[in-house]
């Protein structure tokens, strides 16, 4: 096969795999769960849920939430550092993250967080 | 959007480094990254890091045949191409060889990636038969291959004996990444070693195409898928297995054999992220750390992570290509002596870093019998026996 047909047809199915992408980039995401449904089945899981802080504190560098949806409450822990300034207590968020069974006790291994409202 | 295109582009880079390195797989790479998982995730999501796993061992598998052909210095799945290739290459055809195993590459993806649905459909329904069946569709190509070999006594002694080094090695608990030392002395070193003794010089390398027919070429496309959909689903086998379940197919020229090793590398790493969706059960490195770090791995995630691996095998086209003439020109200019003890010192040295005092040891036995191999003037195919042989047992009991 002649090395600029090889270089085309590769040019070529580089774009129509950039386009699936741009078409599959969308809803990448887990659809949002409610509080009251995470349990065993979705343990180790990836989640999405949206709530309210309703609870917040740090020790070291763990910043604990507890999150209300309405339905039910879950702790939520992010490991790592947000600015002192970002006080989310009252504020309605929404959390990615894995269900874990800390201590018997399901809670969220947060992955990203979003500040809603 | 952005991020995703970033993620395959610097998955492209990283994989181009993997590939034109010896021993640097991206098995390491991908360990490296999830060990170091927590600090990456400050700043990007799991599927990002997925699709950076993807696009780099997708590329990995098309541009490692350039080392293996240029150099004799072969990984696991490119360890049949150091023969073929090598002689091309003292053809002055050492460009066309790694083309030839582009095209595999290219057109093996294509493929693979069209019978996904078939793989989806079918693989959840087979794989329980597929299990049992391995050991006894293992057992009938090795005897198929020794009853094809002229010297079949010669061909069974090669082959037992590369058997039980694959096995001793394999089981030699002191020894990390055994499969180094074992293949690159089978198939690189010795092959080095003879070129050193032979006084081998290069010749001109010409930046042309070699033709193989299109029944040929359909052949080994269709060999390799064949072949690698056996073994990206099941454990304990890869494209050096692959390759060798493809013999049975028939013959194939040297050229044609080049671009059945190329689809096969390309389609069981392809196939292998296919697996993890359609039995939950990863088959390569990559796909064992991609399903640590992906989230509800659906059918969105897997199309996502093969429309990355479209993107990053077709743009491996062109570097792999662009990186071949750059070879090619260059080598003619290197003494080969010279260029094959550094080689096979720079192997020792990554042997002892990656395997330790005994691979060397490994690697020295590993290349006695690749050399007696040559002497004998058996297949090197036989020799994977050192990878066949451990498997058979692992499947049969």
């Amino acid at each position: 096969m002649k090395t600029k047909s090889l270089l085309k047809l590769s040019l070529i199915t580089a774009l129509i795999g950039t386009f699936f992408i741009i078409i599959l980039a969308d809803n990448l995401e887990p659809q949002v769960i409610q509080i009251i449904n995470i349990n065993e089945k979705t343990l180790d899981q990836w989640v999405k849920v949206q709530g309210i802080v309703t609870n917040q504190r740090t020790v070291d560098s763990l910043n604990i939430f507890t999150v209300y949806d309405g339905t039910a409450g879950i702790r939520a822990v992010l490991r790592r550092k947000i600015p002192e300034t970002a006080a989310l207590e009252q504020k309605e968020v929404e959390i990615i993250g894995k269900v874990i069974d800390y201590k018997g006790e399901f809670e969220i291994e947060i992955s990203k967080l979003r500040i809603i409202k | 959007m952005i991020n995703i295109i970033l993620a395959i582009a610097i998955g492209i880079i990283a994989g181009t480094l993997t590939g034109l390195i010896p021993g640097v797989h991206i098995n390491l790479i991908a360990l490296l990254l999830f060990t170091s998982s927590a600090f990456f995730l400050n700043f990007t999501t799991p599927i990002m890091l997925a699709i950076f796993i993807v696009s780099m061992a997708i590329t990995h598998t098309v541009v490692d045949f350039i080392p293996s052909i240029f150099l004799g210095a072969p990984d696991t799945s490119t360890a049949l191409s150091v023969l073929p290739g090598h002689k091309l290459l003292l053809k002055g055809q050492g460009y066309g060889a790694v083309k030839l195993t582009v095209i595999g590459s290219f057109f093996g993806l294509l493929i693979a990636l069209a019978l996904v649905p078939f793989f989806i459909a079918i693989m959840p329904v087979f794989y329980p038969f597929l299990i049992k069946a391995m050991a006894f569709i293992l057992i009938a190509i090795f005897v198929f291959l020794i009853m094809k070999e002229k010297k079949k006594f010669l061909a069974f002694f090669i082959f037992s004996l590369s058997g039980i080094l694959g096995i001793a090695t394999l089981n030699f608990t002191l020894l990390k990444q055994p499969l180094f030392p074992l293949l690159s002395g089978l198939f690189g070193i010795s092959l080095l070693s003879i070129s050193f003794i032979k006084n081998v010089k290069l010749p001109e390398q010409k930046i042309k195409n070699i033709k193989v027919s299109k029944k040929q070429t359909i052949k080994a496309l269709g060999a390799s898928i064949f072949s690698s959909s056996l073994v990206s689903f099941l454990p304990g086998v890869g494209s050096a297995q692959a390759a060798v379940i493809s013999t049975a197919f028939g013959k194939l020229s040297r050229k044609a054999f080049l671009i059945l090793l190329g689809a096969i590398n390309t389609i069981v790493m392809a196939l292998s992220f296919v697996a993890l969706y359609t039995i939950q059960k990863p088959r390569t490195g990559s796909a064992v750390i991609i399903s640590k770090f992906l989230w509800n791995f659906n059918l969105q995630s897997l199309l996502l992570l093969l429309a990355a691996a479209l993107v990053a095998g077709s743009v491996a086209v062109f570097i792999t290509l662009a990186l071949a003439r750059v070879f090619a020109k260059k080598i003619v200019k290197i003494n080969y002596k010279l260029l094959c003890i550094v080689i096979i010192c720079f192997i020792s040295i990554l042997t002892v870093i990656l395997s330790g005092w005994f691979g060397l040891i490994v690697l020295l036995t590993a290349t006695s019998i690749g050399i007696t191999t040559s002497i004998m003037g058996v297949k090197k195919m036989h020799m994977m026996g050192a990878l066949l042989f451990p498997t058979i047992l692992f499947y049969l009991f």
